[in-house]
């Protein structure tokens, strides 16, 4: 059975909060997230870089979020957040969060269940 | 560790910014996956801990589950978790802690020996269950990666621990010991 059989209502869930992460990132921003999460969750080899010094700014916090967040540095945080003035770096780290889980969560399935779907 | 706040905090004390409708979308996740109830609650607290502990959140890593203290989750147990494989936990237990590890590092890498002591273990609908709650609990990167992480509005005892519960809707209520 796949994780969706057994866990109808969560995965429904997730899939809500999944699309409007994707929603709020804009497109650029959400191509490199999405690039990055493929890489360092999946293995997957990387299909674009970052081409701003805000989406290297906010890679570098990515990709330390998603080896080990323990080992995040204030300045890396805040250099990145300083590119959106209006506070809107919370809802990239929540969206790049949702998105994540639910990379870790299709690999994780696939291995010890019929998959995600 | 030491963390600052790292982004701006509102009157509210959460951090400004920050879009409703995710917010909303992603804590109606987090209630329907503690709704599950397919795993007994000293495993669910061994992995919960397990994830603060990697993550090093601190909130988390002061919180207890009640029910799994109830049930036999002491100190002297989830004392354990930090060195499980060496540790006198269950086979079951360390199994959970092996999975929480593959998942939260690289669930590309998990082996097939760990696929197959999960089974050996664990009940599908388990499994399910541990994979969901790995995320809910992995939830608290975000509020490390922001440095909200701290206990200030926790009501730690003297121990620096406080009661962690969920009512029926899966929401969290966080009380004094």
């Amino acid at each position: 059975m796949t994780l969706r059989d057994l866990q109808p209502e969560a995965c429904a869930d997730l899939d809500a909060a999944y699309a409007r992460a994707i929603e709020i990132l804009d497109p650029d921003l959400l191509a490199v997230v999405i690039d990055r999460i493929s890489v360092l969750v999946t293995g997957a080899r990387p299909q674009c870089s970052p081409r701003s010094e805000r989406e290297r700014a906010v890679c570098a916090v990515i990709d330390q979020e998603l080896i080990d967040v323990a080992g995040l540095d204030d300045d890396v945080v805040r250099e990145a957040a300083a590119h959106f003035p209006d506070g809107h770096f919370a809802d990239v780290v929540m969206a790049a969060y949702v998105i994540e889980a639910r990379t870790r969560l299709q690999v994780a399935s696939t291995a010890l269940l019929g998959g995600f779907e | 560790m030491s963390r600052a706040t790292r982004v701006p905090i509102g009157d509210d004390g959460r951090p400004v910014g920050r879009d409703a409708e995710l917010v909303r979308l992603l804590a109606t996740y987090q209630d329907t996956v503690m709704r599950s109830t397919y795993v007994d609650p000293v495993t669910t607290e061994l992995v919960r801990l397990r994830c603060a502990r990697q993550h090093d959140c601190r909130i988390c890593q002061s919180l207890r589950l009640v029910d799994a203290r109830d049930d036999g989750a002491t100190d002297d147990v989830t004392d354990q978790i930090d060195h499980y494989e060496t540790s006198g936990l269950s086979e079951r237990h360390k199994v959970a802690l092996r999975l929480v590890d593959a998942v939260i590092w690289r669930p590309s890498d998990m082996t097939d020996e760990l696929v197959n002591e999960a089974h050996e273990h664990f009940t599908d609908a388990e499994l399910s269950e541990l994979l969901l709650d790995i995320t809910k609990w992995s939830t608290q990167k975000i509020h490390v990666t922001l440095g909200t992480d701290g206990t200030d509005r926790v009501p730690l005892d003297e121990h620096g621990i406080a009661l962690l519960a969920f009512d029926e809707s899966g929401a969290a209520r966080v009380r004094h010991v």
